[in-house]
């Protein structure tokens, strides 16, 4: 064997386990974008890029969810409420705290491999307390968005930093709570700070290098389209934050991304205008962060009304065509389908009571206003509350039944309005809200709707209320929890209970539901643990 | 027996601690961030306590609370602050704690500020419940603890300085609390101005048994209640007929009972009610 074949031979060894290592180690862009075809593992924060929350695993299903069991607790270490979604690839789950630790846990048995603790600094300005709801993979790295505005890679063998980018300045009110979103070699992440006077944007980062690679912000600048929409200079403190994670369609290869409010919240005296695109979807090319489309559910908001929810992407046949469709539960308490190609309005319907509109014009999708129901000094009663007829927390769809699941909350709040100044890392919000009644005076409940007409074919009400994410399963269930610590499992065709635990902790997070050890698993945080439920080992 | 066990404990002890300390090591880079050095050095009082402090506390308060508590500390979302009734520890340590980290199962998330602007903002919260004042009242306190203890039974359902009842909120600061209008109203129409702690419930079981009392907690499968004869009481919904929340408080409206002269004595005993 001469030197030069010897090198060949070995090489080629050298890739065959170079091959062998990344199958078994590595989460590629391929097995993100056929998630779908790995029902096993939960690679991404919305299951798959459409965001259906849909698991395809099929063990558990109607006849046996009454036998779930617990298997397993793990007590995560913090203070703070837990929102957080777990990956799970290969039997080892990441989950994190809102405090940015992240945890990798063997998904058998919860017993831990290791744990990261961000750094925070003992300065945050933060409008609601700190929060994380979880990581994306790529490779074998984590990226994690920190609430002092970090973007965060971490290996995930050893939870050691391989990277750390400044993103934005916490000084000023920018925070990440949401997970990132990994398209090819990119690390898409949204900024929070909406009640801080921010200029909200998207940004792109490099996989591999954490470098910058685009920006593209949500409110327009001097000389850009949509800028008029802005009186004087409020565009520059008009908040639009991208505070949640949003969805993508490789096929036609867009990201869909909600906006927050516009700033300050509850004082639109001093933003007079549509104020675009604060309360919008917009589809963006993920390569170059264009923005391609635009859709405004609120324009110019004074009820703190983000589109902060995740949208959810769907085909079907619309008026008698197959469409590429959006569905998208918003906080004002519309439902609305778009078609995510064109982001063409197709119809709008209430999926929770409110008080603030007619309707929405069938032509434009813009609302048709109440009157007299903007926020005022003496308080003004509207439908829904500050918080939403629906808010961050994922709904889920399922293919099956051809079902949206949404939690939705039929209150309503007095909406007060306030002088607003904006100085640099102090709240801009221009008012509050008070609630009109006790919390169980209103109906909270998981609704499961028609997508295509906005009909409503059941409900399952919750008390006191329920501001948990929703997860669909092939095998007929939807899966969901409460404030009261309640974990339930519901017949996705009736809505009929036919299962729950309680917990003992608010449930904030989303369920998830992965393979390990052979056996389907579904795990769901609840106050500061994680819990994770199964079927009888045989 | 005993041996063993100090020789278990000789040898196990300290292995613990060290297993227990390196464990809450790791978790302490987590708690490095949740808690401050204030708490880990365990201050127990106020060290900033001046005027400008309680107005240097209020401009954190407007910055970092205001959303939840009302820009005058009135409540919102979250609860009033001025009433100085603070459900989850009114110590000083105890505020700074559940400003600092928030309070687990709640709304309230911790604010990230230097340690001297959260117990600025304790000052600031404080200054909002110094309430009653020194308001003149015309009645006579004397004879108001004699009508309380009397013609009002009032101890049947309220707590003085540890005795009494406990349908009603406990009265042994209230002059501190409440101003004499409200004092009055309350004793007159004590629906008006309910506590959220205070609703009534009202739920009959299948067999027909009415039990009233005081909600204090539920969820889509059972509720649970304080009842008139102050028994802890719970009840699955499926063996309940019917749950009535109805919006009147527990307690009557006393008005035919207390008026004129009654009423300004009740009210100058119920305001001069002070912390010692």
């Amino acid at each position: 064997m001469t030197i030069k074949r010897k090198t060949v031979v070995l090489a080629a060894a050298f890739l065959l386990a170079a091959g062998s290592l990344s199958a078994q180690g590595g989460v590629s862009y391929e097995q993100l974008k056929d998630a779908a075809d790995d029902p096993g593992n939960w690679l991404m924060y919305s299951g798959e890029y459409n965001s259906q929350r849909f698991s395809r695993l099929v063990e558990i299903d109607r006849s046996n969810a009454a036998e779930l069991q617990l298997r397993w607790v793990h007590q995560m270490p913090t203070l703070g409420r837990l929102e957080t979604t777990p990956l799970v690839v290969d039997e080892v789950m990441y989950a994190t705290t809102p405090d940015n630790v992240v945890r990798a846990l063997d998904a058998r048995t919860g017993r831990q491999y290791w744990s990261y603790a961000h750094e925070l600094p003992d300065h945050l300005a933060l409008c609601c307390g700190k929060q994380n709801r979880g990581v994306a993979i790529r490779g074998d790295r984590l990226y994690m968005g920190t609430v002092d505005a970090h973007l965060v890679s971490l290996d995930a063998k050893t939870g050691a930093v391989i990277w750390d980018t400044e993103v934005g300045n916490p000084r000023t009110g920018q925070s990440i709570t949401a997970a990132p979103m990994v398209v090819r070699d990119l690390v898409i992440t949204g900024i929070g700070g909406g009640e801080y006077g921010i200029r909200g944007f998207l940004d792109a980062y490099d996989a591999d290098t954490g470098e910058l690679r685009w920006r593209t912000y949500t409110i327009p600048g001097p000389g850009e389209p949509g800028n008029e929409t802005w009186e004087g200079d409020s565009w520059k403190t008009g908040g639009a934050p991208t505070w949640m994670t949003g969805s993508y369609d490789p096929e036609l290869d867009l990201l869909y991304w909600g906006t927050g409010n516009p700033g300050p919240d509850w004082n639109g005296e001093v933003r007079e205008g549509d104020n675009l695109h604060s309360d919008s979807v917009l589809a963006i090319r993920p390569d170059t962060g264009e923005i391609v489309w635009t859709f405004q559910f609120t324009p110019h908001d004074v009820h703190d009304w983000d589109a902060c929810q995740v949208p959810i992407l769907f085909d079907a046949e619309y008026d008698g065509e197959q469409r590429k469709l959006m569905a998208f539960a918003n906080r004002n308490a519309f439902f609305y389908l778009l078609d995510r190609e064109t982001g063409e309005f197709l119809f709008a319907r209430e999926f929770a009571r409110q008080t603030w509109a007619e309707g929405i014009d069938q032509d434009t999708g813009r609302p048709i206003r109440v009157p007299n129901m903007f926020p005022s000094e003496e308080g003004t009663l509207v439908a829904p509350t500050i918080g939403g007829a629906a808010n961050w927390f994922s709904p889920t769809y399922s293919p099956d039944t051809g079902l949206f699941y949404i939690q939705a909350y039929d209150a309503e709040m007095l909406y007060y309005m306030a002088e607003a100044e904006y100085e640099e890392g102090e709240l801009f919000v221009g008012g509050y809200g008070k609630p009109a009644g006790p919390a169980d005076q209103y109906v909270s409940a998981v609704r499961g709707i028609d997508p295509l007409t906005g009909d409503r074919k059941w409900e399952y009400q919750v008390q006191p209320r329920s501001t948990s994410g929703l997860l669909a399963t092939k095998g007929g269930l939807v899966f969901g929890g409460s404030v009261a610590g309640i974990f339930y499992a519901l017949d996705a065709e009736t809505g009929e209970e036919l299962w729950h635990r309680r917990l003992g902790g608010n449930v904030f997070a989303a369920p998830i539901s992965y393979e390990a050890g052979g056996q389907q698993h579904v795990t769901i945080a609840a106050g500061r643990a994680l819990f994770t439920f199964a079927l009888p080992a045989e | 027996m005993f041996r063993v066990e100090s020789a278990l404990r000789r040898c196990f002890l300290p292995a613990a601690i060290l297993l227990v300390s390196s464990l809450w090591w790791a978790d302490g880079l987590a708690a490095q961030n949740v808690l401050s050095r204030a708490l880990q050095e365990r201050v127990q009082e106020n060290p900033h306590t001046t005027e400008a402090d309680v107005e240097a506390g209020a401009r954190v308060f407007r910055r970092s609370c205001s959303l939840c508590h009302g820009a005058d500390g009135t409540g919102g979302d979250g609860p009033d602050l001025t009433r100085g009734v603070f459900r989850h520890g009114s110590s000083d340590a105890a505020l700074f704690r559940n400003i600092l980290t928030g309070i687990p199962n709640t709304g309230m998330g911790g604010i990230y500020q230097p340690d001297k602007s959260i117990w600025q903002v304790v000052s600031y919260v404080r200054s909002l419940s110094r309430g009653g004042g020194e308001e003149e009242v015309r009645g006579d306190p004397r004879r108001g603890r004699m009508l309380y203890r009397t013609r009002g039974s009032c101890s049947d359902c309220h707590r003085l300085n540890g005795s009494g009842g406990r349908l009603g909120p406990d009265l042994s600061d209230l002059g501190w609390r409440r101003a004499p209008d409200h004092i009055s109203a309350s004793i007159t129409d004590p629906s008006v101005a309910m506590d959220a702690d205070y609703r009534t419930v009202e739920v009959r079981t299948d067999e027909g048994n009415v039990v009233r009392g005081l909600l204090r907690n539920e969820d889509r499968f059972s509720i649970q209640l304080l009842d008139e004869f102050e028994n802890l009481r719970s009840f699955e919904k499926t063996d309940l007929a019917a749950i009535d929340k109805p919006e009147e408080s527990l307690m009557p409206p006393l008005a035919s009972f207390f008026r004129g002269r009654d009423l300004d004595d009740l009210v100058a005993y119920l305001y001069s009610l002070r912390p010692e």
